[in-house]
């Protein structure tokens, strides 16, 4: 049995850490001196082409989560747990034909609760709003608590100092960059991920027979190759939905949609599925492979830097180490600028009063990014729970969003009613099978249940949505004063 | 006496104390207790503190466990076996995560070992997982419903962007020009 511990010795964790922070937050500056406006900062001017569409789709959805739940779910519940991570993709392809029509139906959008306030109104907006938030804070906290974890089981960093200086870097250059700043930094991030997992792979291929693995996980751990695995198979689904709710229902999604030039979306949201789908199936044997090789394992989130670490040695953990670094950095910089979007368009814009200026929302998209880098560091603190316990409290959450966004989008007879019960009741009944049963089930029971109310809701009260209004320019109170000045 | 170039002078006295000092470490060294194979301490004197958080473990549903135990001051690592003597975990953290188990009860017996690998510590009492994995009717009803949902949702996405496709009114030239009027309006909204 391989002893558990620090691969790199603390002065290199830190050498390394300060030479990403310095790197990242140079290139926030760098890109931010293009979001001269507004749109500039929020949306990166809506003219993405494809080739950064799509490398910020996939390192965006390349996360920490990726890196290291992967290899959880695998070391969990084994083959399907693999296989189960990997369904993730699916969501991708899913919003491809979905960011299109987003695009085309709303071209002067900025987020996902733009359209659910126009398309079904106040009251459906109050239980989106409210999951959207809480489900950017769950990802960016379990993202925040992953950035501390991993530069504790690599390098020593004490947990705290690691965890404060990975949310601080990413709130820096995406406070400098806006939106430029993400999708320029994701470009980067998704090839030194992509071009280091391809290494690690090889790599581990080398080091480990497969054979072997096969041989030991027989042996001591039969449950890890079973096909009957009771767990794996309910978790299948679950994370195939869960995956769905994330991309569907988050602004992360929606404002990528926005930004991403007409006619790109989905060519860039396909690619990028395809792109995606091999990395949880590289990660996850790395979980499958922690105990036929003897490592041992104390906490199951970080058993994939630590395996592709004690097996590469020195420079493989080096790798892991700039690599989980990006997949960090990637997601909760589109995390931040996201829902400081949200934050700035759909909480705060809507209560005030006069003119506002693109100097003032710039600033408020500001003090939202620090305020929510401050919250989620405040609650990562601590250190409690599993990444995977973390971030799938709020699956049951975002699974009921899938049937009102996607009948939203497509529907004209979706009603405000049935989209609201939708959401509420399947976020309610997920709750109760996720403290009932487990987590691998939660998302599935709040998509369900959301479908079914949906369904019936719809042929209760239906509505008769006429699309073409989601196409004009959002009410502002500067134009309104202009048009009752007749302007 | 001279003990060394910087002129220390050693009297009687001093040296009394010193070779007082010295026979009774010899004797210390001499004594039963300490007349042992080096490579193994003690166990009948070993102090008996390490201990799992939780030793008792009953309906483990998912066939994995989080073992917690407390820290042992002198402790370089822990390890962690099963029955069958199988390492389960080595290392220097005081967790240890085993997965994969089937159904059946299983024990884990805790050691902490010092900086040379010997023994300082027994973890008491051992700990006792029992698993008993969900039944099957349930895992194949929740992948029944899951498949269900998933075509479902598949279908309404496929016939919508065919339907919407086929559409007579297409929003986006109803806005005079694709993109560009997108990027242009939003400057202007500024």
């Amino acid at each position: 049995m391989l002893a558990s511990g620090p691969i790199l010795d603390v002065t290199a964790g830190y050498v390394m850490l300060a030479i990403f922070s310095v790197l990242w937050i140079g290139l926030g500056i760098w890109w931010g001196r293009r979001a001269t406006s507004y749109d500039g900062f929020a949306v990166a001017g809506r003219n993405v082409g494809l080739a950064l569409g799509t490398a910020t789709a996939v390192a965006t959805w390349i996360t920490s989560n990726t890196t290291m739940l992967a290899p959880l779910f695998a070391l969990q519940l084994g083959v399907w747990g693999a296989l189960a991570y990997a369904t993730a993709s699916f969501g991708l392809f899913a919003f491809a034909p979905m960011s299109g029509r987003i695009r085309t139906l709303m071209p002067h959008g900025y987020t996902a609760v733009e359209f659910v306030r126009r398309r079904y109104g106040t009251m459906a907006t109050v239980p989106f709003l409210i999951i959207s938030l809480f489900y950017a804070m769950t990802w960016l906290i379990s993202m925040s608590m992953a950035g501390g974890k991993l530069l504790n089981v690599l390098s020593g960093i004490p947990y705290p100092v690691g965890m404060t200086v990975v949310v601080v870097v990413c709130v820096m250059y995406t406070l400098f960059g806006g939106m430029y700043a993400v999708i320029g930094t994701d470009f980067i991030q998704s090839l030194i991920i992509l071009v280091g997992l391809v290494i690690v792979a090889i790599a581990v291929l080398f080091q480990t027979d497969i054979g072997d693995v096969h041989q030991k996980l027989s042996a001591d751990r039969p449950m890890l190759l079973s096909i009957a695995f009771p767990a794996a198979l309910m978790a299948l689904f679950n994370n195939l939905l869960f995956g769905f709710g994330e991309i569907f229902h988050s602004n992360v999604w929606w404002s990528r949609a926005f930004a991403m030039r007409k006619g790109v979306g989905p060519k860039a949201y396909a690619l990028g599925g395809l792109l995606w789908l091999p990395v949880p199936i590289v990660a996850g044997f790395l979980g499958l492979a922690a105990p036929a090789l003897g490592i041992g394992i104390s906490q199951p989130d970080t058993v994939g830097p630590l395996v592709a670490a004690t097996l590469l040695g020195y420079g493989g953990a080096l790798l892991v180490f700039v690599v989980v670094f990006c997949s960090l950095a990637s997601s909760i910089d589109s995390l931040l600028a996201a829902t400081s979007d949200l934050i700035v368009n759909d909480m705060v814009e809507p209560l005030i009063e006069g003119e506002v200026t693109d100097q003032k929302k710039r600033r408020w998209s500001m003090v939202a990014i620090v305020s929510l880098g401050v919250a989620a560091w405040a609650v990562a603190l601590p250190n409690v729970g599993t990444l995977a316990t973390v971030l799938f409290f709020a699956g049951p959450m975002v699974g009921s969003c899938i049937w009102p966004i996607v009948g939203g989008l497509y529907w004209r007879r979706a009603s405000p009613i049935a989209a609201t019960l939708a959401m509420v009741l399947g976020s309610l009944f997920g709750l109760v099978a996720y403290f009932a049963i487990g987590w691998f089930v939660a998302s599935l029971v709040g998509a369900a249940v959301s479908g079914i109310v949906f369904a019936i809701g719809n042929l209760v009260t239906p509505d008769d949505f006429d699309f073409r209004s989601l196409a004009n320019p959002p009410v502002t109170s500067t134009m309104t004063k202009l048009e009752q000045a007749g302007a | 006496m001279h003990l060394c170039r910087r002129g220390i002078i050693v009297g009687q006295e001093s040296l009394a104390w010193l070779a007082t000092l010295s026979l009774g470490i010899f004797f210390l060294q001499a004594s039963p207790v300490s007349a042992r194979d080096p490579s193994v301490a003690d166990d009948a004197n070993t102090p008996v503190s390490l201990e799992f958080e939780t030793s008792a473990f009953d309906g483990v549903h998912e066939g994995y466990v989080t073992l917690v135990w407390n820290k042992s001051p002198d402790a370089a690592a822990y390890r962690v076996t099963d029955t069958d003597g199988d390492t389960v975990y080595q290392g220097e953290f005081n967790q240890a995560f085993v997965s994969g188990l089937p159904n059946g009860t299983h024990k884990f017996s805790l050691v902490a070992l010092n900086d040379r690998g010997q023994l300082l510590d027994i973890g008491v009492p051992i700990a006792t997982v029992n698993v008993s994995h969900w039944p099957m009717w349930q895992a194949m009803t929740s992948l029944g419903i899951g498949a269900v949902v998933f075509v479902l949702l598949i279908g309404v996405i496929v016939h919508g962007t065919v339907a919407a496709s086929k559409d007579q009114f297409n929003v986006g030239n109803s806005n005079a020009g694709n993109s560009n009027v997108g990027n242009s309006n939003a400057e202007e909204r500024v």
